[in-house]
């Protein structure tokens, strides 16, 4: 798992690259978590992401609820279909709200 | 030929006696008997008391053993608080060998001619009428086969005096300890193998150093039994089989000491000793018997700790065992109905830790052992079901109107554990029927993930009992038909060419993630009902027995 961090102010923008799997969220754990609790708005560029697992999604959703719990929002960039439908089986589309496209939105 | 028929009839009806007895004795003492064995052996007196009237009730060391053993391995009882009670009723089985010493044809007369009026006139209309007309007609029978055997053994011993067979085996100790350990395997008793010592010395067949090396055959036999018993459970049931292996030998033991200090001191301690006890040569072959039992299970009591560590080393328990003993159900806690209440939810917590555990076999990101989702879903039901048994016990005492409340919810939620544990382990053996094509194999991987999330989720709530986890957890859980049968068009579209047995298995393995998933939800609410009914969710219908 790679992860590169782009800070914008109040928001940020993380790109993840490989399998969000145990050793993956071990990774991407700590920035994660940072993050969540520092910024606004918080964008996960999840294009890289070929697989995503049961402790990948926890991450997830606890950085989701912890910017939540500050009024700010985590937004999923692009994932592919396979990692969109796990998202969706799990019931997570409406805490990890899930955008398509080029540019991410403030 | 002639002869010996009396002995043999005898024997028929001892057989008899002993069978009816063990059969009607044991319901009639009901579930009185099994609930009464469920308290007892919190001390070791009481065990002792216990097991010792146990064989005295069933006559039989085997059946106060098998009973144990179901008993522990359903989870009902501890081990180590009952392992001495069968270890005693090797005591309580004496009672037959003294019997046997005693003239009892009297007995034995009022005793058939009341259980044939009683038959004879129908008073044997229920069932425990019946029992009780049983049991007695198996003493009866009992006391008539060991007079005819004492009576019929005199013209057998005539005969085989002068063939000269007695002679020649009567001063073979090496070949009395063999006879007595054939007996003793070919009936499956020590205690018949003992009373037909008892009745073959009244009958002047053996003297009572003869009957002695019988006994003590007799009681090795008995002990090779409880081996190859063990040989057939593992675990805490081959523990329990083997200690009772651990008394016999024990018993002998002191009998090699015994003979020890006869060489030493050129003195029978032993026939010495039951000498000063009775005058008769069958009650002192009935003493020796008995002593041997007192001496084996006294040894037991006294050093049970090392014993059963011994035993724990040499039969381990395995993993279905392991994960099937509940932690928390304190029998000691049940005086105080609140704190056996908490126990109980501590256990449920325990259970519900084990759920995401159920999909590990089919997942690709684990790490550390994998335990198959079958024997997961057994433990389970094995604790569930001591965990239900726990609760009807606090449910029968004095209880507030808050306390009684926590209990039928706890049943509720016991149940409904249960089924989500029969439900995980029936949705992994869907999905790997569903990995066996492309399509349907993917679909299986992405719910597996998403279930294990949940059901991790479910865990994380329960721990936290925080009622805005408690709704997020609620919102993560809604129904899923819909999604489940978009899902399936859309693969069924995507590949028409899969066959229908991966169609069954797609159908099959999404129907139980909707399952699982509601039971889930079910299991949430069930958590928190006041916050499930603050955030709008329906007081829950009771649960379906599934425990």
């Amino acid at each position: 798992m790679q992860i590169a961090i782009h800070d914008d102010g109040s928001a940020a923008t993380v790109t993840m690259t490989g399998r969000l799997d145990i050793s993956g969220a071990e990774v991407v754990a700590l920035p994660l978590a940072t993050l969540s609790g520092s910024k606004n708005a918080l964008f996960v560029d999840m294009a890289g992401i070929t697989f995503i697992a049961s402790i990948g999604l926890r991450h997830l959703v606890s950085a989701a609820k912890a910017i939540g719990r500050r009024g700010g929002r985590l937004v999923l960039l692009n994932p592919n279909t396979a990692v969109t439908e796990v998202i969706t089986t799990s019931g997570l589309a409406d805490l990890l709200q899930i955008e398509r496209g080029g540019t991410p939105r403030n | 030929m002639q002869a010996i028929a009396p002995f043999l009839t005898g024997l028929g009806l001892f057989f008899c006696g002993v069978h009816f007895v063990a059969a009607n004795l044991v319901p009639l003492a009901g579930r009185r008997f099994r609930g009464l064995l469920m308290r007892m052996g919190k001390r070791p007196w009481m065990a002792a008391a216990f097991g010792t009237a146990a064989g005295v009730v069933t006559q039989s060391a085997n059946a106060v053993t098998a009973i144990i053993i179901g008993l522990v391995s359903g989870g009902l009882v501890d081990k180590r608080r009952s392992i001495l009670i069968p270890t005693w009723s090797h005591v309580g089985t004496s009672v037959l060998v003294i019997l046997v010493a005693i003239d009892l044809r009297l007995a034995a007369s009022y005793l058939i001619l009341l259980t044939g009026c009683a038959v004879y006139f129908g008073f044997d209309r229920n069932d425990r009428m019946r029992f009780a007309v049983g049991t007695l007609l198996g003493l009866g029978l009992l006391f008539l086969g060991m007079q005819l055997i004492k009576s019929g053994a005199v013209p057998l011993r005539d005969v085989l005096i002068n063939g000269g067979f007695i002679a020649s085996i009567a001063k073979a100790r090496g070949l009395l300890l063999l006879v007595g350990i054939g007996l003793s395997l070919v009936c499956q008793s020590s205690s018949v193998a003992g009373a037909l010592a008892v009745a073959a010395s009244s009958a002047g067949l053996v003297d009572l150093s003869g009957a002695c090396w019988l006994i003590y055959g007799a009681n090795l036999g008995s002990g090779l039994n409880f081996v190859l018993l063990a040989n057939t459970h593992r675990g805490e049931a081959a523990q329990i089989a083997l200690m009772q292996a651990v008394q016999k030998f024990s018993g002998f033991l002191v009998v090699i000491a015994a003979a020890i200090v006869d060489e030493l001191t050129g003195r029978l301690v032993i026939e010495n000793g039951v000498a000063m006890l009775s005058h008769t040569i069958s009650a002192q072959v009935a003493w020796v018997f008995l002593l041997y039992q007192l001496a084996g299970s006294l040894i037991c009591t006294a050093f049970a700790g090392p014993i059963i560590a011994l035993l724990e080393r040499a039969a381990p328990p395995s993993k279905l065992q392991e994960l099937s003993k509940p932690a928390y159900l304190i029998e000691d806690a049940l005086v105080e109905p609140s704190f056996a209440i908490e126990l109980v939810g501590r256990e449920e917590q325990r259970m519900l830790e084990r759920l995401p555990a159920m999909l590990d076999t089919v997942r690709a990101d684990v790490e550390g052992e994998t335990i198959p989702p079958a024997t997961l879903r057994t433990a389970a039901a094995a604790v569930i079901r001591a965990m239900a048994g726990y609760l009807e016990s606090i449910s029968e005492g004095r209880l507030d109107r808050s306390d009684r409340e926590r209990v039928v919810r706890l049943q509720h939620r016991a149940a409904n554990l249960n089924a989500m544990h029969e439900g995980l382990d029936e949705f992994v053996a869907a999905c790997l029927a569903a990995r066996q094509w492309p399509s349907s194999g993917r679909v299986a991987d992405q719910m597996i993930e998403s279930l294990h999330a949940l059901l991790s989720a479910l865990v994380e709530t329960a721990a936290a009992n925080d009622n805005d986890e408690q709704e997020v957890l609620l919102a993560l859980l809604g129904h899923r038909d819909e999604l489940m049968e978009r899902i399936r068009r859309r693969v069924l579209r995507e590949d028409p060419n899969m066959p229908a047995k991966a169609q069954e298995a797609l159908f099959s393995a999404t129907m139980l993630f909707e399952r699982v998933v509601w039971l889930a939800r079910r299991c949430a609410i069930l958590l928190n009902p006041e916050s499930a009914a603050g955030s709008g969710e329906r007081e829950p219908l009771p649960a379906e027995s599934t425990a």
